[in-house]
């Protein structure tokens, strides 16, 4: 079954002066999905997303949101979108309840007192109702903004790094809301340069670097193509005739030795750990922290940039 | 339109909320008003409209000519001030936030502006009360019309100058600094909490060339004689006053908006 292509953007170059922050990335994002865009800080996904959002105006580009030229019909695509912009700061001496009503009016939304009440319910601020945007903590405060980014009802949600700067409990509150706004039929572009948020709330993720779209599939299809290579990792005191010998056994692909920590990328991680006990034993060395993982976005990422994420 | 109204609705909350502003809006020049009501109290005598002189018997009772000056002062402050949470909506991203939506920016800064407004007409009834209660004193009723138009002079002339402020403030402590170095001359050298009597003839002229002189010029006698045109009741000619407050009001909106950014 098709799926309705809900936003294209072909083609989209955008500057800030002399410095390229969106060197031409296509991409389309289907109806219902939940679409992540993963990168480090400064790949370009704030500016992409401020493109489509309509404030910024790009070098070049396509971009169609439901049919509509965002660029010519800025002001009608801005009325489909609810947006969630990066440190989010409200107007601090207005309460919650009336913050989600003034920011629903700009889409000519009116809505009563009860009913605000009721709908703060599904991020869980309830309580906080009436207390003033600046008495609220970190987390409470992402949340209304996402709150505000949905007030209206907006069919297509935009939300940039939406937890950035949460301890991991408010993080996991905020992935509840967010996967409670993809059943109501919603869908969803967010930024992150969580590898473990992406995973865990988008269908399909792009992994873009330096402006440029490196990668585009589910996170399943991405790890998959990196094979069956699983992460050794152990902290052991080894020298470099060690590191020579484990290069060369079977199944290792790459090996990573620094201050006294192992990782060693292979496709046969039970007999590479059985190898490398042996070596250790044989020296004299104790072996702590042995973990093998599978293989994950941080290590797509790597294997195509040569850096990690949080560089 | 209904959605231009929850702005004002919110703007005003988010005003009266704030304490700072409040208290420097609304409950300081009262204060000063009954403080130098007080203590520049003669029992018999008074100043000439202008403050040049004072006078032994009759002349303006103290408060009278004070009244003029504290809703001038008001004036000022309301819009010099107002640059800085400007310009903190501006850097903290909440205009920008706006801009997100089809709400146009500009109609929330109209909704900023009017809630300015409506501040000031409280500041006038308050800055009357307090005349009445404390001095007895109150503007005479037939030049009320003259005094709602140089108010509204006044203040459009200020909340220019407050938004000038903000374009060219690159940070809010710059903002903090310009709008004080205005506020001094005002407060001291603009005739409006001493009178010009007790100034020298240099400072005067000075103090002359200031908007806040000229707003308060043509309103003391506006208020106090109901007419501008007797006889020695201005300093500057009232023309001057008002053609060197529009000249103000122009090259500050030209600045602003050549330097305004939302972001």
């Amino acid at each position: 079954m098709e799926s309705k292509t809900v936003i294209s953007i072909q083609n989209l170059h955008a500057s800030y002066g002399s410095l390229k922050a969106v060197d031409g990335v296509s991409f389309d994002i289907y109806e219902g999905e939940c679409f992540g865009l993963l990168g480090p800080n400064g790949a370009g996904k704030s500016t992409t997303l401020s493109c489509l959002e309509g404030l910024k105006k790009p070098d070049s580009c396509t971009i169609t949101v439901e049919g509509l030229d965002a660029l010519k019909d800025g002001a009608k695509v801005k009325r489909m979108l609810g947006v969630q912009l990066q440190d989010t700061t409200l107007f601090p001496d207005l309460t919650a309840v009336e913050l989600v009503e003034l920011y629903a009016s700009f889409y000519n939304v009116f809505l009563e007192r009860k009913q605000i009440t009721s709908y703060l319910e599904r991020f869980d601020l309830q309580e906080k109702a009436r207390s003033r945007a600046k008495q609220l903590s970190g987390g409470q405060r992402q949340r209304l903004a996402l709150a505000l980014a949905v007030a209206h009802d907006p069919r297509i949600v935009v939300l940039d790094e939406p937890t950035t700067g949460l301890d991991p409990q408010a993080r996991r509150g905020l992935w509840d809301s967010i996967r409670h706004m993809r059943s109501e039929g919603r869908t969803i572009i967010l930024t992150t340069h969580y590898m473990e948020e992406a995973e865990v709330l988008c269908q399909r993720i792009g992994i873009i670097d330096h402006g440029k779209l490196l990668a585009l599939d589910t996170p399943h299809a991405l790890t998959s193509k990196l094979g069956e290579a699983a992460t050794l990792s152990a902290d052991v005191e080894l020298d470099p005739e060690h590191l020579e010998k484990i290069k060369a056994m079977e199944g290792v692909s790459s090996v990573n030795y620094t201050d006294g920590q192992l990782e060693v990328q292979t496709t046969q991680s039970q007999q590479t750990l059985a190898d490398l006990q042996l070596i250790a034993v044989g020296a004299g060395r104790s072996i702590r922290n042995v973990n093998i993982r599978q293989p994950n976005l941080e290590d797509v990422f790597l294997s195509m940039t040569g850096r990690k994420i949080r560089d | 339109m209904q959605r231009f109204l929850v702005s004002l609705k919110m703007e005003f909350l988010s005003t009266v909320r704030n304490r700072t502003a409040t208290f420097f809006n609304l409950v300081f020049p009262m204060l000063l008003f009954i403080f130098f009501g007080y203590i520049f109290n003669s029992p018999n005598g008074g100043l000439s409209v202008t403050g040049t002189a004072s006078v032994a018997n009759g002349g303006v009772k103290e408060a009278l000519w004070l009244l003029p000056g504290i809703i001038a002062i008001s004036i000022a402050t309301n819009g010099l001030f107002n640059s800085i949470p400007m310009i903190i909506l501006r850097e903290t991203g909440v205009f920008r936030r706006i801009q997100a939506t089809p709400m146009p920016v500009a109609q929330y800064l109209m909704a900023r502006i009017v809630i300015q407004l409506v501040i000031v007409v409280i500041q006038v009834a308050l800055a009357i009360l307090v005349g009445v209660i404390f001095f007895q004193v109150h503007p005479e009723g037939s030049g009320w019309y003259l005094d709602v138009a140089f108010i509204l002079v006044g203040a459009i002339v200020f909340i220019t100058l407050g938004q000038f402020i903000a374009a060219v403030s690159p940070r809010q402590e710059t903002a903090q600094i310009i709008s004080q170095i205005i506020n001094l001359p005002l407060v001291f050298l603009s005739n409006i909490y001493l009178p010009f009597l007790i100034l020298p003839d240099v400072v005067q002229k000075i103090g002359r060339a200031l908007p806040g002189f000229m707003m308060v010029d043509v309103l003391r006698p506006a208020m106090i004689l109901g007419s501008v045109t007797q006889a020695n009741s201005t300093l500057n000619s009232p023309l001057v006053d008002l053609g060197g407050l529009a000249l103000y009001f122009i090259v500050a909106l030209i600045i602003t908006a050549r330097f305004f950014r939302w972001s």
